[in-house]
């Protein structure tokens, strides 16, 4: 018998019981839908994350914080060790090589800000002029300050988008001055819109002022909350990490076998950090989802083996006019496959729609990814083809003439 | 077209060994209508297995159309089944969700050919049906049914036609359609074994085979039959 003729045959028994075949699609569907939305969110976050690190520049960048150990974000200046040094910056800069830039910054984090009879607290970062090339941050309006002003510890400051909705409303905040722990400041720009930071902080609720306005006139302070190490070309990266690390233990006199007083970080590893958690999530996610596909894989078997059972005598009839254990058996096989594949496409339909839902819904980024798509399907078929074996080869057993008596 | 030799099949029942069919020897020609009669359990079914080549013999030659079929495998069965043997059914057997020129097709998609549709819709016509080939066989009546099932048996042009109980689940007037359409076919020249235990079906067969016990007891004429079905069952 031709394979055409099988299949048709094959969708012709599923279609003569339609509910029966909706409940054997069930399982794999609800499997195969769960595994879908559960990697379409899981890709989602993953690029998200790089996205956000990629638009801050962070993969040609080594940073360096205070303080040794796992420490993750951003070290406010009163609770950081002082331990990173502006000597430390102009050592990497010349003795590291494949070094571009280096940058400064500090940070205080819930300081007062007002403007007229508007007040808020938000993060003001003390950088050097080259973070912001570092860095990409463009502004919307206004300028960025130089080394004029980082030369002269002007009273300059560039406000985030939100923090300058905050304190302005909708009026111009340029020229006007603002006062940060009561010192006057004025506004010279504003940021556009950045979003969120790769580890999930506010780019747009924060206020930039030259490196050493911060540290002279604001937080009385010399060491630093970070420092962002631009590396030529991006296969340098991670070995001018590790003579970042060799360079700043031997400054900071660390003796061998004690712990680093610092953290060097690269991308690579962010990413990890970052997407590690959410990767264990996914993957736990998915196994939970590949055994429920399992398990409706063994729907399908049950399924298949009462509806051989059932249909015995049409078993015994094919058998009777020429039908041979083989043209049975693929009949069967195909008849599961067939229900689990189109279960599969329909899951994958349902889990697509289902995680751009759940994405807009609930602000999570979801990505769509095609190869996972086909594979699902595929995957599904392969369920029912396994699946279906054991019924196939029991309808095919089947003795012509016993079948025939039902 | 038909002859076997000592043709014997023996059974297992658990540890008990039956004998359905004890050493039967006999010889159908072609174009002829034959009827196998006898009580129940006197083989005739399993005779009627073992000729439709669904079953195969414990021992003995079965010739069928000159060609040795007793130690053939399953697949070759299956073949002779679709290319010799067209079977009609005490119970009709057709799928209850095809409809009648669908369960006509049937014994056509288990071959490589084209032209399965018009084949079958003239095998439905033959047999008066061309009105009702989109009829399920729920909207058909039971005689209906049997004559959708015999243009299947029909459809691929077997050497054989086997009618096993054909008009057990009908009633009179749908029995004697039936039993007028198997005539018709045998004027047509086609060979047909029929098998009944009703005297009244099988006198419409040139010649009855009388089985007992798995054996062949006696043979007649057709004519014969209202003789013996008054006087009682010959020994």
């Amino acid at each position: 018998m031709k394979i055409v003729t099988t299949v048709r045959v094959s969708i012709k028994g599923l279609t003569a019981n339609k509910l029966r075949t909706f409940f054997m699609m069930l399982g794999v569907l609800i499997g195969i839908t769960a595994l879908t939305v559960i990697v379409s969110v899981g890709q989602g976050a993953k690029m998200q994350v790089q996205e956000r690190m990629e638009r801050v520049g962070a993969f040609s960048a080594v940073m360096v914080s205070p303080g040794g150990g796992a420490t993750r974000g951003l070290g406010s200046v009163e609770t950081i060790p002082a331990t990173l040094t502006a000597e430390d910056a102009q050592a990497l800069k010349t003795e590291v090589p494949n070094v571009e830039d280096v940058a400064m910054a500090q940070v205080k984090q819930n300081e007062p800000v007002k403007f007229g009879g508007q007040s808020t607290t938000t993060t003001v970062w003390g950088v050097t002029p080259n973070y912001m090339k570092i860095r990409p941050s463009p502004t919307a309006r206004g300028e960025l300050f130089g080394p004029e002003e980082q030369a002269s510890s002007a009273r300059v400051a560039i406000l985030g988008q939100e923090t300058a909705a905050t304190l302005f409303g909708d009026a111009d905040p340029l020229e006007e001055t603002i006062r940060i722990e009561n010192v006057p400041f004025k506004v010279i720009g504003v940021f556009k819109k950045m979003g969120a930071s790769p580890g999930g902080g506010n780019l747009d609720d924060r206020i930039f002022i030259p490196f050493s306005t911060a540290s002279r006139r604001l937080f009385n302070v010399t060491y630093l909350s970070q420092l962002v190490i631009q590396i030529k070309g991006a296969n340098q990266v991670a070995p001018a990490a590790d003579q970042v690390k060799q360079l700043l233990r031997e400054r900071h006199h660390i003796a061998p076998g004690m712990s680093d007083d610092f953290s060097v970080r690269i991308a690579e590893q962010m990413l990890g950090v970052l997407t590690g958690t959410s990767q264990t999530l996914t993957l736990f996610l998915s196994i939970v989802a590949a055994l429920s596909l399992l398990v409706g894989g063994f729907i399908v078997m049950n399924i298949m083996l009462i509806s051989v059972s059932e249909r015995t005598k049409e078993i015994g009839l094919r058998r009777a006019v020429g039908a041979r254990r083989r043209d049975i058996l693929l009949q069967f096989i195909l008849e599961a496959g067939a229900v689990t594949a189109a279960g599969g496409l329909i899951g994958v339909l349902l889990g697509v729609g289902g995680a751009i839902f759940a994405s807009s819904l609930m602000g999570w980024p979801a990505a769509v990814s095609w190869p996972a798509i086909v594979g699902a399907v595929i995957f599904a078929g392969i369920v029912g083809l396994i699946f279906g074996v054991q019924p196939a080869r029991k309808a095919a057993a089947l003795h012509p003439v016993e079948a025939l008596r039902g | 077209m038909i002859r076997m030799d000592g043709i014997q099949k023996t059974y297992r029942v658990g540890d008990v060994e039956v004998q359905a069919v004890r050493g039967i020897s006999l010889h159908i020609k072609k174009g002829e209508f034959v009827a196998i009669m006898g009580p129940s359990g006197c083989g005739k079914s399993t005779l009627m297995n073992l000729m439709g080549c669904l079953d195969t013999p414990t021992s003995g030659s079965y010739l069928l159309d000159g060609q040795e079929v007793a130690g053939l495998d399953d697949d070759a069965l299956s073949t002779i089944r679709n290319r010799k043997i067209g079977f009609v059914f005490q119970s009709f057997n057709l799928l209850p969700r095809a409809t009648a020129l669908e369960n006509v097709e049937l014994p056509l998609i288990y071959r490589d050919e084209g032209g399965i549709k018009a084949k079958a819709a003239a095998a439905l016509a033959s047999v008066g049906l061309a009105d009702r080939a989109h009829h399920k066989p729920t909207e058909l009546s039971g005689g209906q049914q049997q004559r959708v099932a015999a243009a299947r048996a029909l459809v691929t042009d077997p050497a054989i036609l086997m009618a096993d109980e054909p008009t057990g689940n009908l009633d009179t007037k749908a029995s004697e359609e039936i039993m007028a359409l198997l005539k018709d076919l045998h004027r047509q020249a086609r060979t047909i074994v029929l098998v009944t235990h009703e005297p009244d079906v099988a006198r419409h067969a040139e010649r009855i085979i009388h089985l007992k016990d798995g054996q062949v007891v006696w043979e007649s004429r057709s004519e014969d039959v209202h003789v013996g079905a008054v006087m009682g069952e010959r020994p």
